[in-house]
């Protein structure tokens, strides 16, 4: 990690500790954690709500954004996202299912949602094989999450009675985390983000060109196949237990690279570290303009992350596709 | 990075394993005893106030001026109109007057929508109890607050037991025992009417948001044909909210068609639907009996009863 790298993950990390204790002192009254005579619904607000839901926040707005790094260097694509390729609609899909069907492998389930979205995976993969371009792989992921989510709300209409409270968690709720869910992410992330952040010490190489890899004797498609594996299950954590949040895996990594070179080793840091601040940031946001109302940060990140997208689009010249 | 792979889903299969959810559901049965209604709690509960805590653990003594909150809007009406004290509900434009004009003047507290409630406030405004329709789409979700009771609203009986059992536990006065008494009578107006004619094939249809679907027995809209002894023909399906097209409606050709939906705006908009639905052919156009039967809500209410005696007027005649 160079010395700019350094410095900035430095005041990230500052940024994000600013937001999560924000995020514990505000909502809808003011409560100092750290005043001793908080009263016991004030301890309650600040460890029973706040402190999960920022800590949920955060988690999953790193392992998204890791996610989605790693998912744009495994199929050397700016544009790539765990979102917009579908696979965290086939994860929702299969976690979806195993909710239903059974629902005592609940602390499984980042592994479940793993499977929906490699399966995922595995199809857009088929697909590119006639056509590899990395615009085609986009267009296919969004058909294929359009085929997913149908099939998300006929499983959601047909069982709408045993899947009555998936509502708010296929937006992306942050709303009824419970300490629980927080403890099972905090034991997932954990592992997940520092393979991500040794995984990316080795990266760069896939920036080469697949035949001069394939001279010098690297196997790419399978290594690139093993990186996209670990990005989705960065995402499933998320999925699992928060729900579907889009774009972040594709903003934090695209904010990441205007901080800091296109190295992964100096991109992966600044990218989890982006990807808790959008988050966390965004669930703050959203809590001091509607004090009342609560809503799923899923909605407010696609706004912004769809709006991102569009602006890339049209400065697409400047982006890798 | 194979092996580092298996390592780390093996050591996530651990880790995971050790952990286990933690649900705190408490919830309280209503149940009907033959002609009598009354509150039988689960066996473990049959002392209410030893099991009902608060949001801080403490034991709660249930009486008119326990402060509640409420998630949900048709269950709000209901336990205002029984004189319960509520200190904050969530925001729809269905609830009572009185409960509108009292969260307009900012004398109880708004909770934000019934789909995504604050928890936040509802900690902050500390209700003793705090009350979910069982109607409601999330009722499980909230499993974790100590103090949760959810109130059975989806068959029509419920409403009496649901008073009647709130009406002793929480020693409410006169006007919860006046609201009863109205209840009873009206119920057994309606059920007056009921005679041994042949109605022949009857559907009753919910029209909620532009939707029109079939009701079976076991939905609220279904509770209402079994109440006056009707026999619906879809009594039967296990789907709820299935949709009902125009083309399954002239395949089946009911004698008698009710189609019913909250408030006046929903009645205009069902005359509407059926007006332009080119319906002349169905026997039950024919013999002038689609009845378009307007509710209060959509599920278990105070009015209940009084879109019972409507029904059975339409169906039985004045």
């Amino acid at each position: 990690m160079d010395n700019r790298t350094k410095r900035i993950v430095i005041g990230l990390l500052i940024l994000l500790g600013a937001i999560a204790f924000f995020s514990i002192i505000f909502g809808t009254k003011l409560i100092n954690p750290l005043n001793p005579n908080n009263s016991v619904i004030d301890n309650q607000i600040i460890f029973e709500l706040r402190m999960p839901r920022t800590i949920a926040a955060i988690i999953s707005g790193m392992t998204l954004a890791a996610g989605g790094l790693l998912i744009q260097i495994s199929m050397n694509n700016q544009l790539a996202d765990t979102s917009i390729l579908g696979f965290q609609s086939g994860a929702t899909l299969v976690a979806l299912v195993i909710m239903l069907a059974i629902p005592s492998l609940y602390p499984f389930l980042p592994l479940f949602a793993f499977i929906g979205g490699i399966l995922v995976y595995g199809l857009i993969y088929l697909i590119s094989k006639k056509n590899s371009s990395s615009v085609f792989l986009i267009v296919a992921g969004i058909a294929i999450s359009s085929i997913i989510r149908s099939m998300i709300n006929l499983v959601s209409t047909l069982f709408a009675e045993n899947l009555q409270s998936t509502i708010a968690w296929t937006n992306g709720s942050l709303n009824t985390v419970q300490p629980n869910d927080v403890k099972l992410m905090i034991m997932y992330s954990i592992v997940l983000l520092l393979v991500a952040l040794i995984v990316s010490t080795r990266v760069d190489i896939l920036l080469l060109d697949d035949d001069y890899l394939h001279n010098i004797g690297v196997n790419s498609q399978r290594y690139r196949l093993l990186i996209a594996a670990v990005a989705i299950l960065l995402s499933a954590v998320s999925v699992s237990f928060v729900g579907t949040i889009g774009f972040v895996g594709l903003l934090a990594p695209h904010i990441a690279r205007r901080l800091v070179s296109n190295s992964g080793y100096n991109l992966m840091p600044v990218t989890i570290l982006i990807g808790g601040i959008l988050v966390a940031g965004c669930d703050l946001l959203q809590r001091l303009i509607f004090p009342i109302y609560e809503i799923p940060v899923g909605i407010t990140m696609s706004f912004i992350g769809g709006t991102y997208l569009v602006i890339l689009l049209i400065r697409s010249n400047n982006v890798r596709v | 990075m194979k092996k580092l792979l298996s390592t780390v889903i093996v050591g996530l299969l651990i880790l995971s394993g050790c952990q286990s959810q933690a649900v705190n559901t408490v919830a309280l049965e209503f149940t009907k005893s033959g002609d009598d209604y009354s509150l039988n709690t689960t066996e473990e509960m049959t002392t209410y106030n030893q099991l009902i805590t608060d949001l801080t653990n403490l034991q709660v003594d249930l009486n008119a001026d326990t402060p509640v909150a409420v998630l949900a809007t048709s269950t709000a009406n209901i336990l205002d109109s029984i004189g319960l004290n509520i200190i904050a509900v969530t925001d729809s434009k269905d609830l009572n007057q009185n409960l509108t004009d009292k969260l307009a003047n900012g004398e109880i507290t708004n909770l934000g929508s019934a789909l995504e409630p604050n928890l936040e406030l509802l900690y902050q405004v500390e209700p003793d109890v705090v009350f979910v329709g069982s109607n409601m789409p999330h009722t499980d979700q909230y499993d974790f607050l100590d103090n949760l009771v959810v109130l059975p609203q989806e068959n029509y009986p419920e409403i009496f037991y649901t008073v009647y059992g709130l009406m002793e536990q929480f020693s409410l006065g006169d006007q919860a025992q006046a609201v009863f008494n109205q209840l009873v009578t009206t119920d057994q107006e309606a059920k007056s009417l009921i005679s041994d004619q042949d109605l022949g094939d009857v559907a009753i249809l919910k029209y909620a948001y532009g939707n029109v679907t079939i009701a079976p027995d076991n939905t609220y809209a279904g509770s209402l044909l079994t109440e006056l002894s009707i026999d619906n023909m879809y009594g039967d399906l296990k789907d709820v909210d299935l949709p009902m097209d125009r083309e399954r409606l002239l395949t089946d050709d009911p004698d008698m068609i009710i189609v019913y939906g909250k408030g006046e705006e929903a009645v205009s908009e069902i005359n509407d639907l059926i007006a332009s639905s080119k319906l002349d052919s169905l026997t039950a156009a024919q013999k002038n009996q689609i009845y378009v039967l307007e509710s209060q809500s959509l599920n278990v209410d105070v009015d209940s009863p009084a879109t019972l005696l409507e029904l059975s007027k339409d169906v039985y005649g004045q």
